[in-house]
């Protein structure tokens, strides 16, 4: 315990934890609760006021506070003769800092944090900033110099709904903690930014899955962007104008945040690839696997080692029935191994509810191959009682990034045939030298190749000896590299290192 | 208002010839500035007529009582009246049709109601006996619930009938006080000429029913539009207060009549009254072209910012738009100097033809000056509400009433030979700064439509 009214870290989380079941709050919740001794707080960026009722998680006792900011306020507070000293000040860095975000420059979030320092650390209602005379004067010369000829009124609504939650997420006192942790860049990550210039402390990044990739993936379909408020006209987001722009504004998000932060860490060596396309400097950036609690699987592996195949061979599917882990793939590729393998037995494991016309599809497509026999679609199935009957686990994602099954098969020590999506290959050979000398965990193959698929599976078929040490491999670098407690050591390393620099010995312990 | 903008388009070039023209011309003037000018020449014919009829001292007595009735109402109903209108047209913007007739149901109950406690405690205070009270009180509320009525009347637009109504209302009452007589005494002529109001009053009703869609329920969605713009309130109030606060200070300060209720300036009310019939081109003129070339103007620029287009093409209807509001301006300036310089010429012909003596000349001549700004004010700030510059349009109304009752009171004390100058300073400081803040706010307006209206006409 630091003893400290001030918490050591300040998690700045954007959607997730305590509020909404998912991956990274997991992964989260997990940090907090095996990091007893360290007080976290939480600063939470919602969609608007009430969009969140309950905590999906029991928040630990060492999580001692959680501020919650908002998006969209609908304060419709509207500048009314001149702006007072601060709100000029303010309205002048945000000008600034937009104008350097359109420029590809984003320096101009130091002035912003000055200028929230001025205003007592609460920005004036957005309306005040985004409807006074000199923001409106930088509208038009954005409008001019390069949306000239596109509807103004879509450029007005645009460029305001871009910048209202930048403004309506600092009406809250940013909160006081020894370091800032945010889990994603955005609007999260910008928060972290301000906060780290305005109070001087040190900031990390942890991104789990690129925010700006996911973004860019988002508005190609655009179903998040506030249609259409009561009143107001569409957002024409899908205009190639207005597309970059949102697009751009994403980006240069992110790069504010990699600018500030201190380190970043990230799961595998590709998000890394990407983060430095967008602007990340690399000697930041380290990997830090998720890792799971390998111990929980510890009977399912000894059942493993342990049991009658029944002159059974089992491949698994682990993984939602959807498109994006292309199951049509799967299944053909089962078709081609069932040729060789009578005693073949194909369970795919995970729920069909996501895309249920895809998943009619697929089970349509293992009865049209002749497969109703030996494929069974089981749902949703607890991985412990289910990982020790398979023989090999496929995996024929077109996408992915850390997948967790691959985890859990190598701590049963199932071998896995994959395709080379996300960090699958570090998964499966190794990522440093160290790791590569534990030999591969299973078999690399292209996406949307039922062929190499199957051919991958027959090898493994057809070798007991290499089914056997691919397992074990995979199970060795799971222990060894992706353990849950390896990646809390690392974190709690990084915090230690954070709130307690050697400059400044305080030596509380 | 901005609907009637079409019919008279219509009106104007129809193939009906400089009759029809004219005619539309007069109902327009006649729609616009209805209140006033019913108010102004009734008191101008009753100026003529009465004195016949009930004898020297009760004429007089009932030409202040009558105009009593005509300001207070003015003045009360003057704050309802701009929210209401407003009221009117967002429901017809929505297409709730069926609500525009509960919605009058509702006002005129409300304005029955308190307009006829406010007229007996008027009565009770000013001591009138029972039936003067009940005569007054009686043509308080009818004349209440016309001015209440000429809102909706916009909705109608059926000029002909409109004006019709008006004039048949004004004959019933003469024939009225000619048929009451002397023997009935100021009662009977007020009740005779009540008579008149009511009759006015029916036919807008009817023609109110009539051209509105059928009622669906009670509205009481009213009460929000007052919430909604209290502003327009003040600008209502202020306006109506404006136009009579020179006259009350003239029948106090240096005024006739032996009751404190009952007071009055003959030579600086008909001096006014007339003046202002000489206003009456300016506000058809600006009723007719304002209505059918600016208003078209106006709604190109907002279907340009509704319709995605690009800025530049914004900014070049912003343009037309006040390019032709300068033109309009210039063309009234023009029509209406030609006749305020006329009336101003052939003021001792005037004057003489409704036997005024002849000391009033050069008040009047100073008069007519200031009804000539009047109107230039009237319009500039019906423009500012047409542009939603609710602030603006306040701040000018409130600045006229403050001025005309600060400088009426000066001229007063200085005497006859400044009578009229306090009045027509006040109306051109007012017209000066109602017309810069509006060229200020035209200048920004691409700014102050999105800030404000996020893109919206505020007039639809």
């Amino acid at each position: 315990m630091s003893g400290h009214d001030i918490p050591d870290v300040c998690l700045v989380l954007e959607g997730t934890y305590p509020f909404v079941p998912g991956g990274v709050s997991s992964w989260v919740h997990q940090l907090v609760s095996q990091i007893p001794e360290l007080q976290f707080c939480v600063l939470h960026i919602s969609p608007h006021r009430g969009f969140y009722d309950k905590h999906a998680y029991t928040v630990p006792d060492n999580v001692v506070r959680i501020d919650e900011t908002f998006l969209q306020r609908d304060e419709r507070a509207r500048v009314t003769g001149a702006l007072d000293s601060r709100q000029t000040s303010f309205v002048r860095a945000f000008c600034e800092f937009t104008l350097g975000l359109c420029a590809g420059d984003v320096s101009g979030l130091r002035a912003m944090a000055a200028a929230l320092d001025t205003c007592g650390g609460i920005a004036p209602p957005s309306g005040t900033t985004l409807l006074s005379r000199p923001f409106w004067h930088e509208l038009v010369e954005r409008y001019t110099d390069e949306a000239e000829g596109e509807s103004f009124q879509s450029f007005f609504w645009n460029w305001t709904f871009v910048h209202e939650p930048l403004i309506d997420i600092l009406r809250l006192r940013l909160p006081r903690a020894r370091a800032y942790h945010t889990v994603s860049t955005g609007y999260a990550g910008y928060l972290a930014a301000l906060a780290k210039l305005r109070y001087g402390l040190p900031m990390v990044l942890t991104e789990h899955g690129i925010y700006n990739k996911e973004r860019r993936i988002e508005i190609a379909t655009a179903a998040w962007i506030p249609a259409s408020r009561q009143g107001r006209t569409l957002l024409d987001v899908n205009a190639p104008y207005f597309n970059k722009m949102w697009n751009r504004h994403f980006a240069m998000l992110s790069r504010a945040c990699y600018e500030q932060a201190d380190r970043i860490f990230t799961l595998f060596s590709g998000n890394k690839t990407e983060q430095v396309r967008d602007g990340a400097a690399p000697e930041k950036i380290d990997i830090v696997p998720n890792g799971i609690d390998v111990a929980r699987f510890a009977k399912t592996a000894e059942r493993h080692q342990q049991r009658d195949r029944a002159g059974q061979f089992t491949v698994g599917f682990v993984g939602r029935v959807c498109p994006i882990k292309d199951v049509r793939t799967f299944v053909a590729a089962m078709r081609l191994v069932a040729d060789v393998v009578p005693e073949l037995r194909v369970r795919v494991l995970g729920p069909m509810q996501e895309d249920r016309e895809y998943a009619e599809d697929c089970q349509r497509l293992a009865s049209e191959l002749g497969l109703h026999d030996c494929v069974t679609f089981e749902g949703k199935k607890n991985l412990t009682d289910e990982l020790d009957t398979l023989d090999v686990l496929v995996l024929t994602s077109i996408s992915e990034a850390q997948p967790l099954v691959v985890l859990e098969a190598g701590a049963v020590g199932v071998p896995v045939v994959s395709s080379d999506v996300g960090c699958c290959r570090e998964l499966l050979e190794g990522r440093t030298a160290e790791d590569r000398a534990l030999g591969p965990g299973g078999r690399l193959t292209p996406i949307a190749s039922p062929g190499a698929t199957a051919r991958a599976v027959l090898e493994l078929y057809a070798n007991a000896e290499l089914r056997r040490s691919m397992g074990e491999s995979l199970k060795q670098r799971v222990e060894r590299f992706y353990s849950q407690s390896a990646m809390i050591e690392t974190y709690r390393a990084i915090y230690t290192k954070l709130t307690r620099p050697a400059t400044s010995a305080v030596g509380v312990v | 208002m901005a609907g009637i903008g079409f019919e008279l388009r219509r009106l104007v070039h129809g193939r009906f010839g400089l009759l029809d023209k004219s005619y539309a011309y007069v109902c327009a003037g006649l729609i616009s500035s209805g209140p006033w000018i019913l108010t102004v020449l009734t008191l101008l014919l009753l100026n003529v007529a009465g004195n016949g009829v009930i004898g020297v001292e009760d004429s007089q007595n009932f030409r202040a009582l009558v105009t009593n009735a005509f300001a207070l109402s003015l003045l009360t109903v003057g704050l309802v009246q701009m929210p209401l209108t407003r009221h009117l047209s967002d429901l017809l913007y929505a297409a709730k049709h069926d609500e525009v007739l509960p919605t009058f149901a509702t006002a005129a109950t409300l304005t029955g109601a308190v307009q006829s406690a406010t007229g007996f405690l008027v009565c009770a205070a000013g001591g009138f006996d029972g039936k003067l009270s009940l005569a007054w009180t009686a043509l308080y509320v009818v004349v209440s619930l016309v001015w209440l009525a000429v809102a909706w009347l916009t909705v109608v637009r059926q000029y002909g009938p409109i004006l019709r109504a008006f004039v048949a209302g004004m004959l019933m009452s003469f024939i009225a006080i000619y048929a009451a007589g002397p023997g009935n005494g100021l009662p009977g002529a007020i009740a005779a000429y009540c008579a008149g109001q009511s009759l006015t009053l029916a036919l807008l009703v009817r023609l109110i029913v009539r051209g509105t869609a059928p009622a669906r329920a009670r509205s009481f969605a009213l009460f929000r539009a007052l919430r909604m713009y209290p502003r327009l309130i003040v600008v209502g109030f202020a306006y109506s207060a404006a136009i009579w606060v020179d006259k009350v200070i003239f029948w106090y300060a240096a005024g006739l009549g032996t009751h404190p209720f009952i007071r009055f300036h003959p030579l600086y009310d008909t001096c006014c009254f007339l003046a202002y019939l000489s206003v009456v081109p300016a506000l058809a003129i600006n009723l007719v072209h304002f209505e059918t070339g600016f208003y078209q103007h106006y709604r190109g620029y907002y279907a340009a910012i509704t319709q995605g287009m690009p800025l530049r093409e914004i900014v070049w209807r912003r343009n037309e738009m006040t390019e032709n509001l300068w033109e309009e301006a210039a063309r009234l300036v023009r029509i209406q100097g030609a006749i305020t310089i006329a009336a101003i010429l052939f003021a001792p012909q005037i004057l003489a033809a409704v036997s005024m003596p002849e000391g009033a000349v050069q008040v009047f001549r100073v008069a007519c000056l200031g009804a000539f700004f009047h109107v230039g004010f009237l319009i500039t700030t019906l423009l500012l509400l047409y542009f939603d510059l609710q602030k603006e349009a306040l701040r000018s109304s409130v600045l006229f009433l403050l001025l005309n009752a600060g400088l009426t009171y000066v001229s007063v004390q200085i005497g006859f030979a400044a009578y009229g100058t306090g009045y027509t300073l006040a109306a051109l400081i007012s017209l000066v700064v109602a017309f810069a803040q509006l060229t200020r706010q035209l200048a920004a307006l691409e700014y102050e439509t999105f800030a404000t209206h996020a893109g919206k006409p505020p007039v639809k």
